[in-house]
């Protein structure tokens, strides 16, 4: 006989009251699982259109004539003593908030004339270009840099040009490596080419148009890093492109704001309950409880065996819980929310979740416990 | 003999004010080793609180208790649990066993917490089943049992951990004549391979089988006498 026996057979006796107990710490647990996974997953996917949208920070010339437009920036074409200089792109890798920031792409922008006529010539870093804009979808081939370039589809239409075809530039020739999938911008009339390339051809040398910065502000303040940028580049005009996922952000801070004062609810809930059955059973165990200590039974040895009664009902409870908000949340979140939301398992989460069931069910129980494990024995067999 | 148990002026009242009322009164008590002693007298005299202050179960307004030279008040509430289990064998008139246990777990109740080999439990449980004459009925329930088998499986649970003091509060009490007899026999058995029990009754007939009855009134202790 050892105090395990004992804890069995009495869960086995009171199995009604063991049932309701895990029931409701299961109940409890699924839905703080549910509300806390979907809150996440939402964070999560904000996050991802962040990145999606690429490119969260502009740096530009501080300029007075503006002429030019590019992804609603607009900046003066030709005044290339007040243009940014190479170096910007490293000293923006300088500032304090560094390690937030992903993408440094360099832009050069100009006019040539191709067959008597005008064409924009943007060029660009074809690496970062691409990795940032991850909604260009591109017929051909992607290009990688050198004489590849990338065309849009109006300006393709207008010039009569096709993917694979070889074009001559101010007396330099450039390949098509793939043609741009109509966007509804400007980027539809605009030509890609290497920004390297690009200096060459419109003769700026060492000059950048403006710089775009691509932020992992989902984990940084972006107004410190705004400001950092606009320290090491004294004379550009540094802005932070946040305002269009603003409003969503807001949504998922308050849905996360109520998903930990309902998780909270219903853990104390939770925590109630199991207080309120651990009592009702002690109530009814007293004599039992007493004949235990006339025998030789410690106090210690009384809050180990009701302890260990609650931990042994709470860790399937907070499994069981866990894996059921887990999949109501797959389920339930999609819809709530209207965004395409990945809820994945995730093992620390599971022990997590399990751990803090049996800590709530422990505590909910300690109380109840002390009392009845300090109960006079003689008062609680009735002898006097 | 020596003196197992000494009482030095204990007293003990319930209630606060104008409502207290004295439960004892300064008693003064030794027991010798394997004595078999019988506290008698009429309801309310203070039989069953002065065996549950002589057990542990309860502290006393004052006075010392010493049994086998412990100053028994004296533990905190954690040793005087641990006095109880190697000290003291308890019979409760309504045999107070576990409903869900066996008359075997039961017995080896006591033994769960202490550092003993299941098999050693279970052999020393069944060994005292059957000398208290329960062979055969160890995977009973209690209420698969009659009183007077109860009565025995909670016999079996007092000695089992070898107590050099056994107290039994009426332990007749809920049994007909011919079981209470019965019971009576097994005490004076145990008795007689010299066991130390104190045994409180209002029944003067069990008195043929202890060798002393300390009389109580009104909380006092008003004699104690041989039986021959």
């Amino acid at each position: 006989m050892t105090l395990w026996d004992i804890i069995g057979s009495s869960l086995k006796r009171r199995w009604r009251k063991a049932i309701i107990l895990t029931v409701g710490l299961f109940l409890a647990t699924s839905i703080s699982v549910a509300l806390f996974s979907a809150s996440k997953a939402m964070r999560e996917e904000v996050a991802d259109s962040f990145d999606l949208i690429g490119a969260n920070i502009s740096i530009i010339p501080t300029q007075e004539e503006l002429s030019l437009n590019y992804g609603g920036i607009s900046l003066a074409p030709s005044q290339k003593d007040t243009l940014l200089q190479d170096e910007a792109l490293q000293k923006i890798r300088t500032i304090a908030n560094a390690e937030s920031i992903a993408r440094v792409a360099p832009k050069v922008l100009g006019h040539i004339t191709s067959d008597g006529q005008p064409v924009t010539v943007v060029g660009v870093s074809f690496a970062d270009e691409l990795k940032m804009k991850k909604w260009w979808k591109i017929t051909g081939d992607q290009p990688r840099g050198g004489a590849d370039i990338l065309i849009g589809e109006n300006l393709a239409a207008e010039k009569g040009w096709h993917t694979g075809q070889s074009i001559d530039l101010n007396g330099k020739t450039f390949r098509i490596f793939g043609q741009l999938v109509p966007t509804g911008s400007d980027e539809d009339n605009l030509l890609f080419m290497d920004w390297k390339q690009a200096q060459d051809l419109l003769q700026m040398q060492g000059k950048l148009s403006f710089i775009e910065v691509s932020a992992l502000c989902s984990t940084c303040p972006i107004d410190d890093i705004t400001a950092q940028i606009g320290t090491v580049l004294p004379g550009s005009q540094v802005t932070a492109l946040k305002e269009t996922l603003v409003a969503r952000e807001g949504i998922v801070d308050r849905f996360t704001t109520l998903s930990l004062v309902v998780g909270a609810v219903t853990a104390i809930a939770g925590m109630l309950l199991v207080f309120l059955l651990v009592s009702s059973t002690i109530r009814e165990r007293t004599k039992e409880l007493g004949i235990l200590r006339s025998i030789g039974f410690r106090k210690s040895h009384l809050m180990q065996m009701l302890l260990s009664e609650v931990a042994l009902l709470t860790i399937p409870a907070g499994a069981a819980g866990y894996l059921a908000g887990l999949s109501l949340s797959r389920w339930a979140a999609p819809i709530i929310v209207q965004m395409d939301v990945t809820v994945p398992w995730n093992g620390k989460e599971a022990l997590l979740s399990v751990g803090i069931t049996v800590l709530l069910g422990l505590t909910a129980s300690l109380v109840p416990a002390w009392r009845g494990a300090s109960k006079d024995p003689v008062e609680a067999m009735r002898m006097l | 003999m020596s003196v197992l148990l000494k009482t030095d002026q204990i007293s003990k009242g319930y209630g606060l004010g104008e409502n207290r009322v004295t439960a004892l009164q300064e008693i003064n008590l030794s027991v010798l080793e394997g004595s078999f002693l019988a506290l008698v007298g009429p309801s309310g005299s203070g039989k069953s609180t002065l065996l549950t202050l002589l057990g542990g179960l309860n502290r006393p307004d004052k006075g010392t208790l010493w049994i086998d030279d412990i100053d028994v008040y004296g533990l905190s509430g954690e040793k005087m649990a641990d006095f109880r289990r190697e000290y003291i064998g308890f019979v409760f008139q309504q045999f107070h066993l576990m409903p869900y246990l066996t008359a075997l777990e039961n017995v080896m109740l006591p033994l769960a917490v202490k550092k003993m080999a299941v098999q050693e439990q279970r052999q020393r449980a069944i060994a005292l089943l059957e000398r208290v004459g329960l062979a055969g009925k160890e995977h009973r329930l209690p209420h698969q049992l009659s009183g007077g088998e109860q009565e025995r499986v909670a016999i079996a649970r007092a000695i089992v951990n070898k107590p050099p003091l056994i107290l039994a509060d009426e332990p007749t009490g809920a049994l007909d004549s011919q079981m209470g007899e019965q019971i009576m026999e097994l005490f004076q058995e145990l008795h007689r391979d010299g066991l130390t029990i104190i045994m409180v009754t209002h029944n003067l007939d069990y008195l043929r089988y202890v060798s002393q009855a300390a009389y109580l009134k009104d909380g006092r202790l008003q004699k104690v006498e041989e039986i021959s």
